[in-house]
């Protein structure tokens, strides 16, 4: 449905989207991570055909961005960082104008509208003024005119931002309910939000792809070994001085977390360079040492941490 | 309850305010003031009671009110001290309040007793008596004193004081008043009590010199500046008649000659100057006037050549090289010893003076010296050279190079003390540049030296400050690139660069938006200049204002068929004739080969001289066609003017003029006075061949040809008579002036064309030209008839014509039809004197004999027109012009008032033909507005005050409409600002009633006061309980607007204001008052 | 075509529904209506000062009392100069709010070509433009009523400024384009405005040809045919080829929009 192809894109000197590829199918909900200023907007902009592309190309729904943007543009919603409001007009009219220039054809512009508000739970509101309603119901009408046409590309850039919990969730909702029904790209930096609502996942972190896939396939794919707790007795700076001399080894932290043990026991993460399995040195180094080791076992790594692991690794390579 | 104390404190305070206030306002009123003063204290003391500590929030309000008050009391203070003993300080550049060096000198002179007494309302006047004191401490024994003319009434009538500010200055017996209270006049005043003798000066006429007219080269500015300091300047003296210079004069002026002196007159003057007397010449280049050799004996020589100046110090006041500015003066001459470094003179169009030592005990000087960048120019080609071309540059050994001197001074201080000065430029001391920097002085110097009377040689008290800004044009294009492009290109480059170097544009990008900008502009510039040459034009206007007439529209057709080019020159300043610019632009579009250039005569000095033009608003129309230029002048300027000077040019037929010889007729080149040569130039400059000598009796040659006959002094043989007759029959036309004595021989053909010539000479006893000069003999005209010719002269210029025959017209007789018109007539004191005697100078007495002689008033000139049989042309008519005088032409009164006007207009009607064009001037019609009494209201009201309401407030309601709530809000503060705003009036209302004491209109407004204050509190506090008096006061104060306001339209706004407040109280009472009612929040 | 007719009824309906529209038509009114009154007022003056003296001075020389030269010409000699102030203010929002507020990017990312958003724009701010110059025809209404004015001049002086009203919105939509900040928008559409106003004062001190270049580049020169009741093709050229050209830079600014971040 999507497919974007070793596009990048410079402004002046300056590159912010490098190389970046892939493939969204029809109906999939797709989330794009990355931190701030990854690129996210910009390839965003490129694919919803306000930014011509520097280099590479993307295919929406079979049509090039570049050469027939002016169908792309008829097939896709784009939802912005900041909802493209016009504080002075009321909903229904805001929506209308959206609908014709979407290109939606007079007859059905009533029947679209209603469909849209009801969609987005925002048709008690038809005869305010957008200037005076809340920050959630903003949202929402930057939401219903990305679909008040229907398009079978839905784009939204940071929809939750700047929300209470309670109107996250409410627009969470929504977007689920339009799966299936529109091949939706997700921008986010908010993890949970992803890995509750999408099917696939690419990462991006300044300005190229440094991850993708099923937010499972992700986390085994990065499971083994690196991040270890022990639990050892015995004078903590020698533990910590023993512990970091181990070939491989990152850096060693206390688990203040844990529950404090009797005695001089304490407990250590011990984080050690990807495809290390370090466990048994340890065990043998501690045992040598003459110190009592407790207990010594692998952490499960949750979406956070593959994040942070991706962005950060980035950054010694 | 604390908030009451509060409120009640501050009642007490204003009230206790307000009796203080009045108290300063009008401290009479004493016991309302008390009563005020006693009950503030009473309600603060009260407060104090009730809220103990209010006294503590009291010390912070008083010691910031405290703070002001001292600051206030300050300012007061300062102001009244700069009031009562103001400095001032003379920062102008010119001291323009200390005294002149002129009064300082003449007051250090003073020998009598002088003393002034100033006649000043009510006897105060500072800048005077300032003046007085300075001139009281130069002058020893000048005394003033300042009198009140109500205060001292037989003072003022004794010296005939009839209005307020005058000043008498007294020496002795003579006194002279004054009105305009200025140095230059107390100066003059003085001057004149203690020198008391009256010069005569005398101007030379009869040589085309200039006189003391207002014309812009006239010498009215000089006569007037002679008068003030007792020199009367009179301009007649005809030295041919009189022989010799008068006795009572001081100076003899010889103002910018143009024809050469008769020896009779050198001669005069030379026993003149070698009695002791004084003469002034000012020459011109290019004319010779015959003094040369009177010049050389007194060791003076004129140079044959014209003054080239390339300093470029002329531009500074918008002159161009031809006007040479003099910079450096003699040390030591007593003329222009006082002219300082810096002092400029301008001569325009001026040639060398050089001293070359005449007889011994001759004392000379050059006074004045160009600058060195400038040369003597020989080659006076130049200034009669074709227009166009303007070759000049400084040839080495034929001309003078510079410094040029330009007048010189010699005195014969071992003869008889005669005095010469030469000046190489007349034009500097006429109106034009008199009051230009040092030319004024120079010319008044010179003068006072020649009169002896060196006291008076100063530099005059300045008018203020004379320091134009000019700029010569490098300097201004230098200042019009750098801060017009330069600059705020340099501010947009830097703007520029530092937007692209913040990387949001590439160059790329940048560069394909620029391309395309440009592109897009090229397109316009292109689209533009295709319309600008290939346009048409639709003049809307219903009285076609804009359209030019079917003929001209023919005529430029023509131009364009016969592939002429037409160049119009108009000499005027750009501002003045925008109508007519406006219809010459409509030319310019009708056809591309139509163009016009105005010149304002102030800045193009050699062109208006190569031009000859004589009055601003002249034309030069030039039309150039394979090879050859045709140019004529109009100076009405309409477009009838314009193209039948078009047509004329087109026409171009070879216009030839013929003048018969043989009978002692008027000489063309005779440069003297009795010559012809100014009426010579002018026929050039239109155009005409000129033909000298024809033989009638040889007949005259088919063809346009005007036979001209000026002044014979025999008469015409019979078949010269008969082919001048075929001539005319052929519909020729002919120019006769015959002078009055003997019969002419023509009297027969004339009497065909029904024209009667006066066998007799016109005495005219008006004594209308006794002003200037003209006696008897001299008729003078100011009635014309109504002719084309005399159409365009303005009813009341004279025309002269000395020694004039009457000649007369009566209706065409004999089958010939056409028209017969009288030109000139006299005022009826005048007859037709058959006596001839006194022309040959035998009998002197003339008197009127009622049978021989004709009554006035009498024609003296004709204009016929009338049917040519053998007209070769089928329609052509013939024309005859007869006058009864061919002095009138000559060169002496060529240039005088209307004479030189009737001649020209009479060759043109001549010429003309039959197709001349006749264009109505087509002026907007008369539609005028009449508004008479409240209709100018009507007017005021609708276009200023409802339209724009109207409009603003559909907008309002249209807002309200949707539902903004928050406006409900925003009317409550309105609501507070206008309570809180008639709170403060009504505290005005208050003080003023206390201070006129009266009790019910100051203690009502008070109350007044605080409840407005109450209500405004109480909204602002949303309490509702102040709502319903809201309402009424605001109803209250609809009626009291109309008590308390005196202007009734003012009134009606006011009352207008707090109805509309009324409205809105209710119909936003639900913002202020809940519909459940809940406590209100205590204060 | 449609999308063009969406554009344009939004910006004309949001000009009717805020404020703006509204205290620039009322105070342009007030303004002309204030120089209108005074300007008859003194012609009246002058006409009852004349009917006065004219009973003795036997007609030397008729002054023109032309209710067109003396008032109507004069009216709308003045008038060019307030819409210069009023214009900017009318335009600054057109594209300027857009960027500010993000909805540029709706419009740019809707299938909606460059041009017929600008077309949209430029017209709405047009229409409006003209409405309030229709306001302005009750001074002629009131001539009408009180002289007989010749209404050629009136009719052409008004197509005057109908083409001079497409010149200063041009203008005022490319200040608009060029900045996201409305004050710096309203500055540079005055500033342009005024510099095309003025540059024909400097031609009395350039040399002839730059003379000749200056006073075809003014855009009142071109004004004061139609004033006079002429209406000649090369003005009305003038001014549609300058608000081509504004409004064609204007939609390479816009269109610019794209390249940059």
């Amino acid at each position: 449905m999507i497919e974007v192809r070793n596009l990048s894109k410079t402004y002046g000197d300056v590159t912010a989207v490098e190389d970046v590829s892939f493939i969204a199918e029809k109906g999939e909900i797709l989330g794009f991570l990355g931190p701030n200023g990854a690129g996210k907007t910009t390839t965003m902009r490129v694919l919803t055909c306000y930014l011509p592309p520097s280099s590479g190309s993307a295919i929406v729904d079979g049509f090039d961005v570049v050469e027939e943007s002016m169908e792309v543009r008829r097939r896709i919603g784009y939802l912005p960082e900041f909802p493209p409001l016009y504080a002075d007009m009321t909903v229904s009219s805001y929506l209308t104008f959206v609908a014709k220039i979407k290109g939606v054809p007079s007859a059905q512009l009533k029947s679209r509208m209603d469909e849209a508000m009801e969609k987005t739970g925002i048709a008690h509101q038809r005869n305010n003024v957008i200037g005076h309603l809340s920050k959630g119901y903003r949202q929402r009408v930057g939401l219903a005119q990305a679909l008040v046409h229907n398009p079978s590309v839905l784009i939204l850039d940071e929809p939750t931002v700047g929300l209470d919990p309670r109107q996250i969730i409410e627009i969470r909702e929504t977007i689920k309910a339009l799966r299936g029904e529109h091949t939706i790209i997700l921008c986010t930096h908010i993890l949970p939000e992803v890995s509750m609502t999408c099917d696939k996942i690419v990462i991006i972190s300044e300005g190229c792809i440094v991850g993708e896939g099923t937010p499972e396939s992700l986390m085994s794919q990065l499971k083994e070994g690196e991040v270890l707790r022990a639990q050892i007795a015995g004078p903590s700076d020698e533990i910590r001085e023993l512990l970091s001399g181990i070939d491989g080894v990152l850096d060693v932290v206390d688990d203040d977390t844990a529950a404090p043990k009797d005695g001089d026991e304490q407990a250590y993460i011990v984080t050690a360079a990807p495809g290390h399995d370090i466990r048994d040195l340890v065990a043998k180094r501690i045992v040598d040492g003459g110190h009592g080791l407790r207990e010594l076992r692998g952490l499960e790594m949750d979406l956070e941490d593959i994040f942070l692991q991706l962005t950060t690794q980035e950054a010694e390579a | 309850m604390k908030a009451y104390s509060t409120l009640l404190s501050l009642a007490g305070a204003a009230i206790f305010l307000a009796g203080g206030l009045a108290y300063l306002l009008n401290p009479g009123e004493m016991w309302l003031v008390l009563v005020n003063v006693v009950l503030g204290l009473a309600a603060i003391v009260v407060a104090g009671l009730l809220n103990p500590d209010l006294f503590r929030q009291y010390s912070l309000w008083l010691n910031a009110v405290w703070g002001g008050i001292t600051v206030l009391a300050i300012i007061v203070m300062v102001n009244f001290l700069a009031d009562r003993y103001p400095q001032r300080l003379d920062a102008t550049a010119g001291k323009l309040h200390s005294l002149s060096e002129l009064t300082v000198e003449s007051l250090q002179r003073l020998e009598t007793e002088v003393q002034a007494l100033a006649f000043i309302e009510n006897g105060e006047h500072e800048d005077l008596e300032s003046l007085l004191k300075q001139y009281a401490v130069h002058g020893s024994n000048f005394s003033f004193e300042l009198v009140d003319p109500d205060r001292d009434p037989e003072r003022t009538n004794e010296y005939g004081i009839r209005s307020y500010n005058t000043l008498v200055v007294e020496s002795g017996s003579s006194q002279q008043k004054v009105t305009e209270l200025t140095e230059k006049q107390i100066t003059n005043a003085l001057l004149k009590v203690v020198r008391n003798r009256r010069e005569v000066v005398y101007m030379t006429v009869g040589h085309g010199e200039k006189g003391v007219g207002s014309q812009e080269l006239g010498y009215s500015r000089f006569k007037e500046r002679l008068e003030e300091i007792d020199y009367v300047l009179e301009d007649s003296l005809f030295l041919a008649r009189e022989g010799r210079v008068p006795e009572d004069c001081a100076v003899v002026i010889i103002a910018g000659p143009q024809s050469p002196f008769l020896e009779p007159e050198v001669e005069a003057l030379r026993a003149y100057l070698s009695q002791g007397g004084s003469v002034l010449v000012l020459l011109d280049p290019l004319y010779e006037i015959g003094l040369g050799q009177l010049f050389r004996e007194w060791g003076i020589v004129a140079g044959d050549d014209f003054v080239i100046d390339t300093s470029g110090l002329g531009s500074l006041m918008g002159l161009d090289f031809t006007t040479p500015v003099a910079v450096s003066y003699d040390k030591e001459h007593l003329i222009v010893r006082k002219h300082r470094r810096g002092v400029m003179s301008f001569f325009e169009l001026a040639r060398s003076v050089h001293l070359v030592g005449g007889k011994e005990g001759y004392l000379g000087a050059e006074l004045v010296m160009t600058s060195d960048e400038s040369w003597g120019e020989t080659d006076l080609t130049v200034l009669q050279a074709n227009p166009g071309k303007q070759t000049v540059k400084l040839d080495e050994g034929v001309d003078r190079p510079g410094p040029v001197p330009l007048a010189a001074a010699v005195h014969d201080s071992a003869g008889a003390g005669g005095r010469l000065v030469v000046f190489g430029d007349s034009d500097f001391a006429s109106n034009r540049y008199f009051d230009l920097q040092g030319n004024g002085d120079l010319a008044l110097n010179a003068l006072s030296w020649l009169a002896e009377d060196e006291e008076l040689i100063s530099i005059r008290p300045r008018e203020p400050g004379f320091n134009p800004i000019a700029l010569t044009e490098r300097q201004s294009a230098w200042i019009f690139w750098l801060s017009v492009i330069a600059y705020p290109l340099g501010v947009a480059l830097v703007g520029f660069f530092v937007v692209s170097r913040k990387g949001r544009w590439s160059l790329r990008e940048l560069a394909t938006v620029g391309l395309g900008i440009v592109l897009s502009l090229g397109v316009v510039v292109l689209v533009n200049y295709i319309s600008e040459s290939y346009h048409s034009r639709f003049d809307m206007t219903e009285d076609q204002l804009y359209t030019l007439s079917s003929d001209t529209r023919d005529l430029l057709s023509r131009v364009d068929d016969e592939g002429k080019y037409v160049s119009v020159k108009t000499f005027m300043a750009e501002t003045d004739g925008m109508r007519f610019q406006d219809t010459m632009d409509e030319y310019k579009s009708t056809t591309r080969r139509f163009d016009y250039e105005v010149i304002d005569p102030q800045k193009a000095a050699l062109v208006v001289k190569q031009y000859g033009i004589r009055e601003r608003g002249t034309s030069i129309v030039e039309v150039t066609g394979d090879g050859e230029v045709q140019s004529e002048r109009f100076t009405e300027q309409t477009e009838e003017a314009l193209s039948n000077a078009i047509q004329r040019s087109l026409k171009a037929v070879e216009r030839r003029i013929a003048f018969t010889g043989g009978h002692g007729e008027g000489e063309l080149t005779q440069v003297d006075g009795e010559g012809f040569s100014i009426l010579n130039g002018r026929l050039k400059e239109m155009n005409f061949e000129i033909e000298e000598g024809l033989r009638l009796a040889t007949g005259v040659k088919p063809g346009a040809l005007v036979v001209a006959v000026v002044a014979p002094s025999e008469p015409f043989s019979p078949d010269e008579e008969a082919a001048l007759r075929a001539h005319m029959e052929r519909g020729g036309e002919a120019l006769l002036l015959l002078d009055p004595g003997q019969p002419t021989g023509l009297e027969a053909l004339l009497r065909d064309y029904s024209v009667e010539l006066g066998q007799d000479f016109v005495v005219d006893l008006s004594g209308i030209g006794q002003l200037l000069g003209a006696d008897v003999s001299v008729p003078v005209v100011i009635q014309y008839g109504d002719h084309t010719i005399t159409e365009k002269i303005a009813s009341g210029t004279m025309g002269f014509f000395p020694f004039s025959r009457s000649v007369s017209v009566d209706d065409l007789g004999g089958g010939m039809n056409g028209e017969a018109k009288a030109l000139l007539i006299t005022h009826p004191s005048s007859w037709g004197e058959v006596d001839l005697s006194p022309l040959t100078g035998e009998g002197d007495k003339v008197e009127y004999d009622p049978e021989s002689d004709r009554p006035g008033p009498l024609t003296l000139a004709v204009a016929v027109k009338a049917d040519a049989d053998s007209a070769a042309v089928e329609g052509d008519m013939a024309r005859l012009v007869v006058f009864g005088d061919s002095d009138f032409a000559n060169n002496q009164y060529f240039g005088q008032q209307a004479n030189g006007e009737l001649l020209v207009s009479s060759l043109r009607w001549l010429v003309e033909g039959e197709d001349k064009l006749s264009i109505p001037a087509r002026i907007p019609r008369f539609s005028p507005i009449n508004l008479v009494g409240n209709q100018g209201d009507w007017v005021l009201w609708i276009s200023v005050f409802i339209l724009p309401l109207v409009v603003a407030m559909s907008g309002f309601v249209i807002m309200l409409r949707r539902g903004y709530e928050t406006y409900s809000a925003g009317f409550v503060s309105w609501l507070i600002y206008s309570f809180l705003g008639l709170t403060f009036f009504f505290f005005a209302q208050a003080v003023v009633g206390l201070s006129e004491g009266s009790f019910w209109q100051g203690e009502g407004f008070l109350l007044l006061t605080l409840i407005s204050a109450a209500v405004a509190y109480g909204l602002f506090r949303r309490d509702h309980r102040v709502w319903p008096i809201a309402v009424g006061l605001a109803v209250a104060n609809v009626g009291l607007g109309f008590v308390a306001i005196p202007n009734e339209t003012l009134q009606l706004a006011y009352a207008g204001l707090f109805a509309a407040n009324a409205c809105i109280l209710i119909w936003i009472k639900r913002e202020i008052v809940p519909t459940k009612v809940h406590a209100p929040a205590a204060g | 075509m449609r999308n063009f007719f969406a554009v344009y009824t939004k910006e004309l309906r949001s000009y009717f529904v805020s404020p703006v529209a509204y205290v620039i038509a009322g105070v342009f009114l007030f303004l002309s209506g204030y120089l209108f009154r005074n300007i008859l007022m003194s012609f009246n003056f002058y006409c009852q000062q004349f009917s006065q003296r004219s009973q003795f001075m036997s007609g030397a020389g008729m002054p023109q009392l032309n209710l067109n030269e003396m008032v109507v010409t004069q009216f709308f000699g003045v008038m060019d100069f307030i819409w210069l102030m009023v214009v900017p203010m009318l335009t600054m929002r057109l594209f300027a709010e857009e960027k500010k507020s993000g909805t540029i990017e709706l419009l740019m990312t809707s299938p909606i070509s460059t041009v017929q958003i600008l077309m949209g724009k430029f017209l709405a701010c047009f229409t409006l433009y003209n409405l309030i110059v229709a306001l302005t025809l009750v001074y002629p209404l009131i001539l009408e009523v009180y002289g007989d004015p010749d209404w050629g001049p009136i009719w052409t002086a008004y197509l005057g400024y109908f083409l001079l009203g497409g010149t200063f919105v041009g203008v005022g939509i490319l200040a608009s384009a060029v900045t996201e900040n409305q004050i710096v928008a309203v500055l540079l559409a005055f500033g342009g405005l005024l510099l095309l106003w003025l540059i024909d004062w400097s031609a009395t001190f350039a040399g002839p040809t730059a003379a000749k270049i200056l006073h075809s580049v003014s855009i009142i020169e071109h004004l004061q045919g139609f004033q006079r009741g002429v209406i000649d093709t090369k003005d009305v050229v003038f001014y549609l080829s300058f608000t081509f050209f504004t409004l064609f830079v204007t939609s390479r600014v816009v269109e610019s929009r794209r390249w940059r971040r």
